[in-house]
């Protein structure tokens, strides 16, 4: 009897857990909504209402030798800007986020493709490293990558998840 | 009452094991100039942050007291944060508001809704402990009511609208202060065993 496959949101708290992660800071959406109940469950989890709030929390947890990263909307990235810019530039805080590609080839909520659209150039501006993950059996070594590689480097390094690894696009 | 009155009404009933985050500008002076007596991060840069970076110690350090002071306009930027510090199980968590209705380090300028009450605010999200408080002598007895009773709790204390020249940037770059804010809490982690 072959072992069920585990879908990615299980496969994410997977990765969160063996990357020693303890604290998770997020506004939900709906891409990865079968993720959240289980954050809420598994880990310290910290719900904002602005994803301006995220970098700091990340940055706290930090100075108190804690593991935290940030789980949002792909959108968030414009929200939060400004707090990733001061954090990682000025303070060097290693910073991991995870977020679905909303607005990826072929979604029809038209409202999603600029998140898609002005996603890389964010990244990219704020230097970023990120790398796409679209197949189940990448989630849990890129999660435990990405940690690994923003608290060598102390910097921030985002996860995008599409593909295989998050919900069937369509209007949410 | 003048900031450094406050700041040193802060300094009188804060331990030596007591973590502090110190917003930046006139609040980071004064509180300078009282002399911190345990780990204190000076925020310097930049504002509206330093309460979800005080909620994220707190989170990370339950042991521990952990107490913000935040200049008001610095609290106002980002107030929505009170709500998921009201939501979240930080009982370790203290806010202290220097409050003067004025961004001093930039000239003076005054706040819009300088009138706002930050503990009508902070109440209003489910805090479990928050008033107003003016002059020395309510002052220090709110304060140790502060930091007597579970967080997150806190007091909004009414100053006079000084000026205060924005000052120089210090020897230390971030890194460097964070580093050293970060080195501070593990010697004190180390000592107690």
């Amino acid at each position: 009897m072959t072992k069920p496959v585990s879908n990615y949101a299980e496969l994410i708290v997977q990765g969160l857990k063996q990357a020693k992660v303890e604290i998770v800071a997020s506004l939900p959406e709906s891409m990865l909504k079968q993720l959240y109940p289980m954050l809420r469950e598994q880990f310290r989890y910290i719900q904002v209402s602005n994803e301006a709030d995220l970098p700091g929390i990340v940055a706290g947890a930090y100075f108190g030798g804690k593991r935290a990263v940030i789980v949002m909307e792909n959108s968030g990235l414009r929200q939060a800007a400004e707090p990733i810019a001061r954090l990682t530039f000025g303070h060097r805080i290693p910073m991991v986020l995870l977020m679905p590609h909303r607005g990826d080839l072929g979604e029809d909520v038209w409202w999603g493709h600029g998140h898609s659209e002005t996603m890389v150039p964010m990244l990219d501006a704020l230097r970023i490293r990120y790398w796409f993950v679209y197949k189940l059996e990448e989630i849990v070594p890129s999660i435990e990558k990405a940690l690994l590689h923003a608290d060598a480097g102390q910097v921030a390094v985002a996860l995008i998840f599409g593909g295989e690894c998050r919900e069937v696009p369509k209007h949410a | 009452m003048k900031r450094l009155a406050l700041a040193k009404l802060v300094r009188q009933v804060l331990k030596k094991d007591d973590l502090v985050v110190c917003g930046l500008g006139a609040t980071e002076a004064a509180f300078k100039e009282a002399g911190p007596v345990s780990p204190t991060y000076f925020a310097s840069d930049p504002m509206g942050l330093w309460p979800s970076i005080a909620l994220g110690l707190a989170l990370a350090q339950p042991r521990r007291r952990v107490t913000l002071l935040a200049g008001d306009g610095d609290l106002l930027m980002n107030l929505q944060v009170l709500a998921t510090i009201a939501s979240t199980p930080a009982k370790n968590l203290r806010i202290v508001v220097f409050h003067n209705g004025a961004y001093s380090s930039t000239g003076g300028q005054r706040l819009a809704g300088e009138r706002l009450s930050f503990a009508a605010v902070a109440n209003g999200v489910g805090f479990g402990w928050a008033f107003e408080s003016t002059g020395e002598e309510e002052t220090r007895k709110r304060l140790e009511e502060l930091l007597a009773r579970p967080g997150p709790a806190l007091l909004d204390v009414h100053l006079e609208d000084e000026p205060c020249p924005a000052a120089p940037p210090g020897p230390w770059s971030q890194v460097e202060e964070r580093t050293l804010f970060m080195k501070a809490l593990q010697n004190l982690t180390h000592e107690a065993g």
